[in-house]
């Protein structure tokens, strides 16, 4: 499962409210077989511009939440179309994270001296990209 | 032909005579057509050319031997066709004796041909249990692995689950006291970095400095 940062505009409601309206967002993630890591509170702040709930209020400030989350690709669709469909969430995205680089010794694994081996589909990738450029950049001498 | 293949063909050569056109026309054997555009002669308008004459003696004989010639085929051509065993009694014997062979060696052939199936048959059997054999045991290895597999990946799950417990996550059992603690503290990413590594909150110099 790849992880998201999901980031999530509620309105600028009172704490216990807020709490109530976070909790109906982990709970449509736990049903989409998600995984919450963390939290974070980025305070109420003012929006760019006037934001407009699903209920049709006009919101000038609002709260800002960040989530660490993990989740499968085909579901993390259906997770954030639910999510939007809250009254009390004016804006959600996820954007997804990049797998950091561990080093084989932290991770358990044989230290591999010498290059680190890039994995395969990467080195395909930057072949194909690579080709293509090249092939590109030859027709247009053509021309 | 032209006239000089003519001249070559009645033994006339070149060193005998002078092959010229003053010399041509005075060869008379040479025979001289009317061309077809011209009309018939006047001296020859009227003329009929005589009758052939037969010669009676010869015609007679000729049709009488003709008639005497077609009766006797006739006649030999009913023989055959009346008697034909005893007319022709060694090609009818030979065409038997064929036929007799022919069926003979059809069912030898048959005979071999049903010894040489069995044979292919007891080979082809042998090869398709080894493969079906060798086929269900690589699908008995498959289901084995996939045994292993599930068996392994319910144990990750709940390796997962503990590891999850011991990470902190957010688990229902106690979200909202991860939700009020997250809620009681704000974090701020609006900061830059100095060379040194100082934070700097605002751009302003007015503004405070924190170390990161």
């Amino acid at each position: 499962m790849p992880s998201y940062e999901v980031s999530i505009i509620a309105k600028s409601l009172a704490k216990t409210e807020t709490v109530q309206v976070l909790k109906r967002v982990c709970q449509t993630i736990w049903n989409g077989e998600g995984v919450i890591k963390r939290v974070e509170h980025l305070g109420v702040r003012d929006t760019p511009y006037k934001m407009s709930s699903p209920d049709g209020q006009r919101w000038t400030q609002a709260r800002y939440v960040l989530m660490d989350v993990d989740m499968s690709i085909p579901n993390s669709r259906t997770i954030l179309s639910e999510v939007r469909k809250d009254f009390d969430v004016i804006r959600t995205n996820a954007i997804r994270l990049d797998q950091s680089f561990i080093r084989p010794c932290t991770s358990g694994r044989e230290c591999e001296f010498g290059e680190i081996s890039i994995d395969e589909t990467k080195r395909k990738n930057w072949k194909r990209n690579k080709l293509k450029k090249t092939y590109m950049r030859t027709q247009n001498r053509e021309k | 032909m032209s006239i000089i293949g003519k001249l070559l063909k009645y033994g006339v050569t070149f060193d005998s005579i002078e092959c010229s056109r003053q010399a041509l026309p005075v060869l008379d054997f040479v025979r001289w057509r009317k061309p077809r555009w011209v009309t018939r002669a006047k001296s020859k308008e009227f003329v009929l050319s005589k009758r052939h004459e037969y010669n009676t003696e010869e015609t007679e004989w000729l049709r009488r031997t003709e008639n005497h010639y077609r009766t006797q085929m006739k006649a030999i051509w009913q023989l055959i066709k009346l008697v034909p065993d005893q007319s022709l009694p060694n090609d009818l014997k030979k065409k038997a004796d064929k036929e007799k062979i022919a069926k003979a060696s059809w069912k030898e052939m048959e005979e071999r041909m049903k010894d040489w199936n069995e044979q292919v048959a007891m080979i082809r059997e042998a090869e398709q249990s080894k493969m079906n054999q060798q086929r269900q045991n690589k699908l008995l290895g498959w289901l084995n692995q996939e045994q292993l597999i599930s068996e392994q990946f319910s144990e990750e799950t709940l390796k997962r689950l503990q590891r999850e417990k011991e990470a902190g996550f957010i688990t229902p059992e106690n979200v909202e006291q991860k939700l009020m603690e997250s809620l009681e503290t704000t974090a701020d990413y609006e900061f830059a970095l100095d060379k040194e590594g100082v934070r700097v909150i605002n751009f302003d110099e007015s503004t405070e400095k924190k170390q990161g």
